[in-house]
């Protein structure tokens, strides 16, 4: 009886913990694709810059079974990352957003893994 | 709290010491279109086409675009003062022309040319109490390196590569007030992939994460 008993709680363990594996990978990527597209302070990004709208409406999640994508198909993203186009350093005129959100987003992954956990988890 | 100005002028200070490649001090021969040497070679030392090269010891050092490079020879775009052999060096370093945050380059597309980005991104209370407790500052060093199009990927990897290796993760860039700039380990610099402008030019980006620990 006791051995049938501890085998359930480790599997009861078990379930619970990819439970939160599982929430807490969907939360991460709701946080990092916010980071990217609006901005966050978590991670310091500004978000995109608006002209027409064209390639801050364009930014999606695709979800996988061990991996989830933030796409976008616009040809001229690279360039709004980097700031730069033609051979020159753009200059900014959105009144929201700015450069570099991917960047941002990507070397604050700690901080994202932290902010999902803490919000799926809680604060213990 | 953080000196901005102090940790950008370390990442700049770290970036000035720069070199992708050189011959070190040989006997060199000055032609009208480049170099010619005939002991050693220009490709094992790394040259290649697209790349800005600075000469020393010779009459005329003035910087030219590498065209082709053969074991032997460099061959430059334009023409330059043929001069005699001579104990000289040939070094490709930081291009001459560079865009530091907020000074305005006007480039010139049939040259290498440099721009850097100073990116502060997060401040956190990483312990208490809040006066005296540490704070951490993270962000980015942003580097575009620009060369002509249709040269080939060297001119814009080994300049990339150059720059990754002066900056490895857990470097500590010491600042006046006794913090420091540090390398990220954790996320640490990576280059883009290299990308076609429309322009002429082409360009890698080197993201650089830094933080830096400070007493609030």
């Amino acid at each position: 009886m006791r051995r049938m008993s501890f085998g359930l709680d480790v599997k009861r363990f078990s379930d619970k913990v990819e439970g939160y594996r599982r929430a807490i990978a969907e939360r991460a990527t709701e946080i990092a694709f916010a980071s990217i597209v609006e901005g966050s302070p978590i991670t310091g990004a500004p978000g995109q810059p608006v002209d027409t709208g064209n390639l801050k409406g364009s930014w999606a999640i695709v979800r996988g079974p061990l991996v989830n994508l933030i796409t976008t198909p616009v040809i001229y993203a690279p360039q709004i990352e980097d700031g730069t186009r033609a051979g020159r350093a753009l200059t900014l005129r959105s009144q929201v957003g700015g450069f570099h959100s991917l960047a941002l987003t990507r070397v604050a992954w700690p901080r994202i893994v932290q902010a999902a956990a803490e919000q799926v988890v809680g604060h213990g | 709290m953080v000196d901005h100005d102090m940790a950008a002028l370390a990442l700049r200070n770290q970036l000035l010491t720069l070199q992708v490649c050189t011959t070190g001090s040989v006997m060199l021969t000055a032609t009208s279109t480049g170099f010619t040497r005939a002991i050693g070679s220009f490709l094992t030392d790394g040259f290649a086409p697209g790349m800005e090269v600075l000469p020393i010891g010779f009459g005329d050092n003035s910087r030219g675009v590498i065209q082709s490079v053969t074991a032997g020879a460099i061959i430059l775009t334009g023409t330059r003062s043929a001069e005699s052999a001579a104990t000289a060096s040939l070094t490709v370093g930081l291009p001459e022309l560079v865009g530091w945050d907020n000074i305005a380059l006007d480039p010139d597309m049939g040259r290498p040319y440099l721009e850097e980005s100073y990116v502060p991104a997060t401040n956190t209370l990483l312990s208490m109490p809040y006066t005296g407790g540490t704070v951490e500052d993270t962000g980015l060093y942003v580097l575009r390196w620009y060369a002509p199009s249709n040269v080939g990927r060297k001119a814009l990897s080994a300049p990339a590569q150059a720059i990754l290796a002066l900056f490895p993760v857990g470097l500590n860039l010491p600042l006046a007030d006794g913090t420091a700039v540090r390398i990220r380990g954790d996320i640490g610099p990576i280059p883009s992939r290299i990308q076609a402008d429309d322009a002429g030019t082409s360009v890698i980006t080197i993201t650089i994460p830094w933080r830096v620990y400070s007493m609030n």
